[in-house]
Formats: C-alpha cells, sequence, structure tokens
C-alpha cells in the first residue's frame, strides 16, 4: 500500500471568538489519498473542530482565528488569498443531521453545480444521475426526483446529502458524526459507503462511535483537550496504541 | 457488512498458507524416498514464508476482531481462524523437522525401498488437502471425513513403526537411519493429527460443535 | 405495589373538574364569537345590495345611496400601505435574522419592534398626525415621506435586476472586479431612486396639507412593519442554522443562502405573516381618523382626506339615521367577510405548503 499525502497540517492552533484557551493546540497531521481517515476522541476534545478547518467553516464567524498550515495539495487553505469557493468545491462536507434543502431532489444535488454555472439541463441531469449512483441512492429515488426531499426517509436524506456533496466531484469529503442520527439500518448503509467512496475521494470522518471508527477507517486519529494525542493506521490503534490515554479511552475508562 | 472483504481476505491468506504447508510436507518426504536433497530447497523456502505469513496473518485477525467485535457466527470463525492459523504454521514445522531428518537419512545410503511411508503421506497430504477444502467450503461432510481418516495413519505410523524395528535388530548399522525415519513417520502422523484439528475447527465454524476429544458419532 | 384508591380518586375528581371548567370557558368564548358573528350577518345582509358597491353616499337623511367613496378608499390605503409595509418589514426581518444574527443591534430592533405591535393603534394614528398632518409650512411631509418609501422599494428592486443582469453578462469572479461592480451597481442604484423620487413626488404629491390618503397608507403601514419584521425573523430563525452550514460548505455565499435556502424553507411563515398583517390592519379605524380622515365623496387622489370603511362605520354607526346605522352593519359584514377570507387563505397556504 503506498500512501500519497492529500492534506498535511503543521502547527494548526484554533480559537474560537472572545476564547483565550486554544481549542486546537498544535495540531501536526498527515491525512492520506484515497484513505479514511477517522477523528475520534471524548466530547469538546476539539475533533468537530478540526474537522471544520479543512473547508475553513470557521470563517463563518468573524472573530474565529488560526494559526499555523493545513496544506492541501501543497498549498495553505488558511492562506488569506485562498479562494473559498476553490475550497469547497475540493472539499464537501457531509453534517451530523441530514439537511436536505427546501427544494426537490434533483434539485438538491443540483444545487451546487448550479452555484458553478452549470445551466446545460442535460449535463444537469447526468451529474445529478451519476451522484446519486454513487450514493447508493438512485434506484430507490429515480422516479420521484421532482418531489421535495424532505420526502425521503433520515437515512435517504443523509445519503442525498452525499450525493450533493459529491456531485462537485470533491476530492475531500468531511463527515461529522453523520450516522448518530439514524437508525442501525440506515447507518450500517451509511457505513458501507464511506468504504465504497473511498476508491475516488479522501475522507474524513469525525466520529462520537469508536466502534464506527474501528469498522470504517484506515487510518485513526485520537484527540484529547484539542491536542492530537496518536494517529496511526487503525489497526495498530485498535489493538496496540501506545499512549496510555488511548488505550484507556478505547476500552472505555474514560469518555 | 464491512467485515466480510476482511473475512473474504483472512480466508484466501489461509488457503495460500496451506497450499504451502502441503506443498513443504509433499518435498520434505519427496526428498526421502527419491534419495535426492533437491525438493528440499522448495521446503526451506516454504518454511520461511509461512513463518512470516502466520505473524501477519494473526494481527489481522486479532485486529479485525478488535474492530469489528464480531458476534456469533464471524466470532466462530475469526476465533477458529486463529486456531487454522496456528495449526498451519506447525504443520509448517513439521515440514521442517522432516527436512532436517531427510539432510542426514540422504546421506547414507538407502535402507529398503519405501512401501508404507509414501502411502501414509498420501493419505496425510489428502487429509491436510481436504481439511483445506472443507474450510474454504465450510463442507462439514468433507471434515468428517478428515477425521476418520486419521486411524488409518495411526495404523500406518504403528506398521512403519514395527517393520524398522526388525530392520534394527536385524543389522545395527541400521539402527541411525532407523531412528531418524521413525522420527519422520510421528512427524507425519502429527502433520495428520493437525489436519484432523483443522477438520473439526471446520465443523465448530459452521455448526457451533466442539467436537474436541469426542468420538465422532 | 403502592397504591391508595382514595387517592387516586380524589385525583380523578380534580382531573374532571378542571376538564369541564376548560371546557366551559371554550364554550365562552365560541358562544360569544358565534354571537357576534350571527349579529352581523343578521343586520348586516339587509344592507348588501349592489348599490351599496357602486354608489355614491347619498346627502345626510335622504335613503339611498351606497358606499363606493368608502370601498374604493379602503382598498387604497390598503394597498399603498401594503406596498410600503411589506418590503421594508421583510427587508428589515431579513436584515436582523440572518446579517445582524445574535448582534446587540438585532436584539435592540427584535425588542423595539414587539413594543411597537403592542402600541395602541391610536397612539401610531395620533403620532402620524403630529409630524404628517399638522400643518407643516406648505409641504405635504406624508406624500413626500410615502413616496420616499415608494421610490427607495422600486430603486432596491432595479439594482437587484441589475446586479443580476450584470452577474449573467459578465461573469464576474476577480473581487477587484466584484468591487467595481458592486460600487457601480449601487451608486447608479441611488441615482436611479433620487430619480425616481423626483418624477413621482412631483406626479403624486400636491402641495397641500391637512388630512390626506398618504397619511394614512403610512400610519397603516407603521402597524404593520413590526409584524411582518417579527414573523420574518422568528420564520428565518426556525430554519436550521446547520441548512445553513449545508449551503456554506457547497460554496454558496450568504446572499445565494439567504434567497435559495433561508426564505425557501421559511416562506410559508412568512407569507402567512404578511396575509396576516394584511388582515390586522384592514380592520383598524383609529390611526385612520387622525390621518386619512374622511370624504363623503369619491376621491382617487392619495393627496385629498379619503374615506375608509372602518372610519365611515364609525361615523354612520353614531350618525342620528336609521339607514346610515344598515349601511354601517353592511359595511361591518362586508368588512369582516374580507377578514376572514385573508385568514382563510392564509391557513390554505401553510395547508398546501405542508401537505406534501
Amino acid at each position: 500500500m503506498t500512501e500519497q499525502e492529500k492534506i498535511r497540517v503543521e502547527h494548526l492552533y484554533f480559537w474560537y471568538a472572545k476564547s483565550k484557551e486554544p481549542a486546537l493546540k498544535d495540531i501536526n497531521i498527515s491525512i492520506y489519498e484515497k484513505r479514511v481517515t477517522a477523528l475520534i476522541g471524548p466530547s469538546g476534545c476539539g475533533k468537530t473542530t478540526l474537522l471544520r478547518c479543512f473547508n475553513r467553516m470557521h470563517d463563518l464567524y468573524p472573530e474565529n482565528r488560526y494559526e499555523g498550515k493545513i496544506l492541501l495539495d501543497g498549498e495553505n487553505i488558511l492562506d488569506k488569498d485562498y479562494d473559498l469557493i476553490k475550497l469547497r468545491t475540493k472539499v464537501g462536507m457531509v453534517f451530523q443531521k441530514p439537511t436536505p434543502f427546501p427544494m426537490s431532489i434533483f434539485d438538491n444535488v443540483a444545487y451546487g453545480l448550479k452555484l458553478r454555472g452549470i445551466t446545460n439541463k442535460e449535463e444537469l441531469q447526468r451529474r445529478v444521475e451519476k451522484a446519486l449512483r454513487q450514493a447508493a441512492l438512485w434506484e430507490e429515488v429515480k422516479d420521484r426526483l421532482n418531489q421535495p426531499a424532505t420526502g425521503l426517509s433520515g437515512g435517504q436524506q443523509q445519503r442525498l446529502v452525499i450525493a450533493r456533496a459529491l456531485a462537485v466531484e470533491p476530492e475531500v469529503l468531511l463527515f461529522d458524526e453523520p450516522t448518530s442520527a439514524l437508525d442501525p439500518i440506515s447507518t450500517a448503509k451509511i457505513e458501507e459507503l464511506v468504504v465504497q467512496l473511498k476508491e475516488s475521494v479522501t475522507i474524513l470522518i469525525v466520529t462520537h462511535n469508536m466502534q464506527q471508527a474501528a469498522r470504517v477507517s484506515d487510518y485513526t486519529a485520537f484527540m484529547y483537550m484539542g491536542e492530537l494525542i496518536e494517529f496511526d493506521k487503525t489497526d495498530i490503534i485498535f489493538t496496540s496504541p501506545k499512549k496510555k490515554l488511548t488505550e484507556d479511552y478505547i476500552t472505555g475508562k474514560f469518555g | 457488512m464491512l467485515i466480510k472483504p476482511r473475512l473474504e481476505e483472512i480466508r484466501d491468506r489461509l488457503l495460500e498458507m496451506a497450499k504451502m504447508a502441503e506443498v513443504a510436507i509433499e518435498n520434505a518426504v519427496k526428498a526421502i524416498i527419491e534419495h535426492n536433497p533437491e525438493p528440499l530447497k522448495v521446503v526451506e523456502e516454504m518454511e520461511d514464508k509461512i513463518d512470516q505469513m502466520e505473524v501477519e496473518n494473526e494481527s489481522l485477525i486479532i485486529s479485525t476482531i478488535a474492530r469489528f467485535q464480531p458476534e456469533a457466527k464471524y466470532l466462530r470463525i475469526l476465533i477458529m481462524d486463529l486456531f487454522v492459523n496456528r495449526d498451519l504454521e506447525r504443520i509448517g514445522d513439521h515440514a521442517e523437522n522432516i527436512k532436517e531428518q531427510a539432510e542426514h537419512i540422504i546421506k547414507k545410503p538407502k535402507l529398503k525401498e519405501y512401501v508404507d511411508l509414501p502411502v501414509m503421506t498420501e493419505i496425510t497430504l489428502s487429509m491436510v488437502r481436504d481439511s483445506i477444502k472443507a474450510l474454504s467450503d465450510l463442507d462439514t461432510e468433507l471434515a468428517r471425513d478428515v477425521i476418520k481418516r486419521d486411524d488409518k495413519v495411526d495404523a500406518l505410523h504403528e506398521q512403519i513403526i514395527r517393520e524398522l524395528y526388525t530392520y534394527m535388530v536385524e543389522d545395527p548399522k541400521n539402527i541411525k537411519v532407523g531412528i531418524r525415519l521413525i522420527v519422520v513417520s510421528s512427524n507425519i502422523e502429527r502433520v495428520a493429527d493437525l489436519a484432523t484439528n483443522l477438520a473439526e475447527e471446520v465443523i465448530y465454524m459452521k455448526e457451533g460443535k466442539m467436537l474436541r476429544h469426542q468420538e465422532l458419532d | 405495589m403502592i397504591y391508595n384508591p382514595a387517592y387516586v380518586r380524589r385525583r380523578k375528581v380534580k382531573s374532571l373538574i378542571a376538564l369541564s371548567l376548560s371546557t366551559l370557558a371554550a364554550f365562552l368564548g365560541l358562544f360569544w364569537l358565534g354571537f357576534i358573528l350571527f349579529d352581523v350577518l343578521r343586520h348586516g345582509i339587509e344592507g348588501i345590495n349592489l348599490s351599496l358597491f357602486l354608489e355614491d353616499p347619498a346627502p345626510p337623511g335622504i335613503p339611498g345611496g351606497g358606499l363606493r367613496n368608502a370601498f374604493v378608499g379602503q382598498l387604497l390605503i390598503v394597498f399603498y400601505a401594503t406596498i410600503i409595509g411589506v418590503p421594508v418589514g421583510l427587508l428589515a426581518g431579513i436584515f436582523i435574522a440572518e446579517y445582524a444574527r445574535g448582534t446587540k443591534f438585532a436584539r435592540t430592533v427584535s425588542i423595539l419592534s414587539d413594543i411597537m405591535v403592542s402600541v395602541p393603534s391610536i397612539v401610531v394614528g395620533t403620532f402620524i398626525y403630529a409630524i404628517l398632518v399638522q400643518p407643516v409650512g406648505s409641504i405635504n411631509l406624508g406624500g413626500l415621506i410615502a413616496v420616499g418609501f415608494l421610490s427607495a422599494i422600486v430603486a432596491i428592486i432595479f439594482g437587484a435586476i441589475l446586479s443580476f443582469i450584470v452577474n449573467r453578462i459578465f461573469k464576474i469572479t476577480s473581487e477587484i472586479a466584484g468591487k467595481i461592480s458592486n460600487i457601480t451597481i449601487s451608486t447608479l442604484t441611488v441615482l436611479f431612486g433620487i430619480f425616481v423620487f423626483l418624477i413621482l413626488s412631483s406626479k403624486l404629491v400636491d402641495k397641500v396639507q391637512g388630512f390626506n390618503g398618504w397619511s394614512g397608507a403610512v400610519s397603516l403601514a407603521f402597524i404593520m412593519i413590526p409584524v411582518v419584521l417579527r414573523t420574518t425573523e422568528d420564520m428565518l430563525s426556525l430554519v436550521p442554522w446547520t441548512l445553513r452550514e449545508a449551503a456554506f460548505a457547497l460554496g454558496a455565499s450568504y446572499y445565494k443562502v439567504i434567497k435559495d435556502i433561508s426564505i425557501r424553507a421559511a416562506i410559508t411563515g412568512i407569507l402567512t405573516g404578511i396575509i396576516l398583517s394584511i388582515a390586522r390592519v384592514a380592520g383598524e379605524t383609529a390611526p385612520l381618523l387622525f390621518t386619512s380622515f374622511n370624504n363623503s365623496y369619491f376621491t382617487t387622489n392619495m393627496n385629498e382626506p379619503m374615506s375608509s370603511l372602518t372610519v365611515t362605520i364609525f361615523n354612520y354607526a353614531m350618525g342620528p339615521y336609521e339607514d346610515w346605522h344598515i349601511k354601517a352593519w353592511a359595511a361591518a359584514l362586508v368588512i369582516t367577510i374580507f377578514i376572514l377570507f385573508i385568514t382563510i387563505v392564509s391557513r390554505a397556504i401553510i395547508s398546501w405548503r405542508y401537505r406534501s
């Protein structure tokens, strides 16, 4: 297995607005191309905060502050000049709760494409179908593309959101606890999907569910109190972690 | 189920390893029967690979258990995979033992034309082969058949010891080679026992029944 | 088992008493509502005929004639109030709920408009009287303010269309070009607004003073603005924040997010708020008493005093003639049906929206 580095984080610090204590402290990590990397750790450890750095979601709130570097394909995305639209085309995101937009299934998936100026009907149709197939949802919705997306079940909505993110052909996909609002069967489907998707995209997944991280990821990062405690292959983290803190968390002594 | 590709990977690796163990035994005995050191090179090569694979398989199986927390069927399969892995490595060790004896035996003139040894080896190898086939197809019929063949191997082992005993009584010069041949035979007998273990493990995987130390119905 | 039959019985009795009392209260309320509606219907139906809508009032004491002036006046005043009040309330609501979300300014405006909603409408009427109707030199300030609002709204629409067209044609991508086009468009918009204001004020506003239709429309708009603002703000706040984040994550700008996500998600509530605010002001009398006042003659000139249904009902009901009383009842019936109608429409919008 040759590993290609997709993202490298160097000495990343992050402060939320009006907070003196950094929420992320000196994070250094490599994210490998076409692999699934899971971020685990107890609540408030900074895993979601770190995830949201990768598409600069924190920029929505004016006084949030970064320090350090996040290199995506060698370019620092924290650079003020780095184009946010470009970043968010390269890096897609799927949230904890399904977020279907108040429009039809088709329009949901086409939304990102339309934002990028694609108006050709045929092209839209082709890309929407491709994305829905990738998200394993096409067969279920192909006869009702014009119906509102809110009529889908929770699991379907989440796959729709994944299709919407995939439609713009991102290179990296961020998942923020994508199954915490879903039932076990929908969860299993999403997990399988995540594993399938790594054939074409690099995936980062934050999860509360340690077993989920164990099942789907190739690499696991364990975070605690805003610091990256350990990062290694999932096989190693879950059988012989090097740090005691990691072992204690994985064996359920805290968290 | 995300665990399935992992299980298939482990199964494939075990089958590959079994094939190597089989080839190792086959060549080790072949060297004795044909009185030719050439096949022993293969044994050496296989043995190294088997040892390396055993370690890799073990960590693969353990991390699979750790990551997927298997239950019921999957748990049985993985635990048995662990046993199978160890059993195969032991078969490899026996091939190594046979090889060491073979090196000495070949240096001396041939004691006799071997009659029972090839038969015993053939039955043992068939047991190994079939237990592995039973493993890959989860075929409990075949596994039960393998277990039954073990008696025949035991009988042949006795037969070989008796025969060599007469040779050694006849002429003490035969003792050096005779003892080594007995060691070879008992190594083959152990391989047959391990094949029986494998067969029992297949039955446990499939049916959840522990057969060890029990007589078959 | 901890089970005390006597205690359980006591509890059941209490529950029964509470249930009966609240049922009784509900029926009491319904009874009076039904009674009022029935009474309005019973008296009002007498005076309903075609001439009521098509003829102007006959001289006092003489039977016959109609209330055409009041119907038309009412419609004009409510119409202008709506096109002044709704856009202002809507845009302010969007600003408070989206761009200024969570700021002190937003909270202050929110609280102030809550207060404004509960200010008695007669206070609004006297306030507008004081600043717009009471002689202020020789300028019709009410008309100018109304026209000011109107031209601002027209200019905003103009600017929106202009920026849409510019974006479509030039496909602006670089930041500097974006800034230049923004500045150009805003300047053009302001100039256009001033231009519209000058034309409209010369055409629509005479240099008269005293009671006039404009001031009536402005005072009704004053009542509408906080209602529309608050419902818009509330409905937008109900749209989950993560929905917006999802759109941002796809690379949408805040303007796009508001247009495509927030407003779409909240549109039902916002429309309902607008319609209910129209219903609210359609029944107001007090703010019109001091502003548009009344006019026995038919007019569509907003610079003149203008008759409205509500004020007419007030005057006719107080008047000495039997014929006036009948007309007041009929007008009351018409206005009740109108309000009932728009309330039902808003309900229909909600159920239509949530059916799918």
